[in-house]
């Protein structure tokens, strides 16, 4: 799924939020709301760079809610063009941050 | 006079040998001193390394290093420093197999293997415990005092309520159990109450590590378009 990003995908944390609900005892949940972005090309690895590209929705439906628990980390994406960004998937966070 | 001018000869031929040893421990010197050996190498072309192979991780000396102080050092304080180089070796192949029966005594248990009392108690005495995984939990941080309910939510995110309430259903429809999931009337849903916090803290693994994990401090932008700035791990 999403071809090279393996079933992972990116997307704009709009917001944390904690839910109360009073009608299950209180029940609190951990929510995000997500603007999802699209791989370009399903996913798949350029031939030029090596990585996949994703671009923001342009329509309502990239907005969503989430679990919090399904957050896996932060991404390093490269701005491309205007609403386009290459997944930096050549080298890790940390170590972007150490060389860098 | 004929001592005189042999005594200066003397001097001279002292003094012309003597720099011409100066000359030649300059050469020398000169000669080995320089930057042009691999490990100075490597550092200037690190960063051209890392955009064409990956990270460097996976080149770490750290393994190396671990083994010479495991193979080598210990076994040298061990040893009685005569011949010490055949008694490194000796005694780290003496561990080493060792190590490998325990194991595959160890695996042969696991298996249900019959053993004798005292291997088990053996066993026991030698196995490392193996700790449980820790368990890193999601930390929510920063709550923001303006936002009371999805109404306050829509107004400060600029998602229209109709939208947060389509997904807060379909949320609770893939996610919660029937009994435990939330009204899928909007009137109830607009008064859901909520916080909002504006930062998370996800416990990612370190690379090749099975129990050590780097915080990534994801934080929530609103309306706020991505940056175009360098990483971090916020």
């Amino acid at each position: 799924m999403y071809g090279g990003l393996r079933g992972r995908l990116q997307a704009k944390l709009v917001a944390l939020l904690k839910t109360r609900d009073p009608r299950c005892e209180n029940t609190v949940r951990r929510v995000a709301g997500v603007h999802l972005l699209t791989p370009v090309h399903s996913g798949r690895l350029s031939d030029l760079h090596g990585l996949v590209t994703v671009q923001m929705r342009e329509d309502t439906r990239g907005f969503t809610i989430v679990d919090i628990g399904t957050i896996l980390g932060l991404a390093h994406l490269i701005r491309e063009e205007d609403r386009r960004w290459l997944v930096n998937s050549r080298i890790d966070l940390r170590t972007f941050n150490e060389v860098y | 006079m004929r001592e005189w001018v042999a005594t200066s000869e003397r001097r001279q031929i002292r003094d012309d040998d003597r720099d011409e040893e100066d000359e030649l421990r300059m050469d020398m010197i000169h000669g080995e001193s320089h930057f042009n050996f691999i490990k100075m190498h490597l550092l200037s072309d690190l960063c051209d390394d890392i955009h064409q192979f990956g990270n460097i991780p996976m080149y770490s000396t750290e393994i190396g290093e671990l083994a010479h102080e495991m193979q080598i050092k210990e076994e040298w304080r061990q040893s009685n420093k005569n011949d010490a180089a055949r008694q490194i070796v000796h005694s780290y192949s003496r561990k080493h197999a060792l190590w490998m029966r325990l194991l595959n005594l160890q695996s042969l248990k696991n298996r249900g293997a019959d053993h004798s009392p005292d291997v088990l108690k053996h066993l026991d005495k030698t196995t490392r415990k193996v700790s449980p995984p820790v368990i890193c939990r999601r930390i929510l941080k920063g709550r923001r005092g303006d936002v009371s309910n999805m109404v306050d939510f829509s107004r400060i995110s600029g998602v229209s309520l109709e939208i947060i309430n389509r997904e807060l259903i379909r949320y609770s429809r893939h996610n919660l159990p029937i009994d435990h999931g939330l009204p899928e009337d909007h009137a109830p849903l607009r008064s859901l109450p909520i916080k909002l916090q504006t930062q998370l803290e996800v416990p990612v693994l370190t690379f090749q590590e099975a129990n050590v994990y780097e915080i990534h401090y994801a934080r929530s932008m609103g309306t706020l378009h991505f940056r175009n700035q360098g990483s971090r791990n916020h």
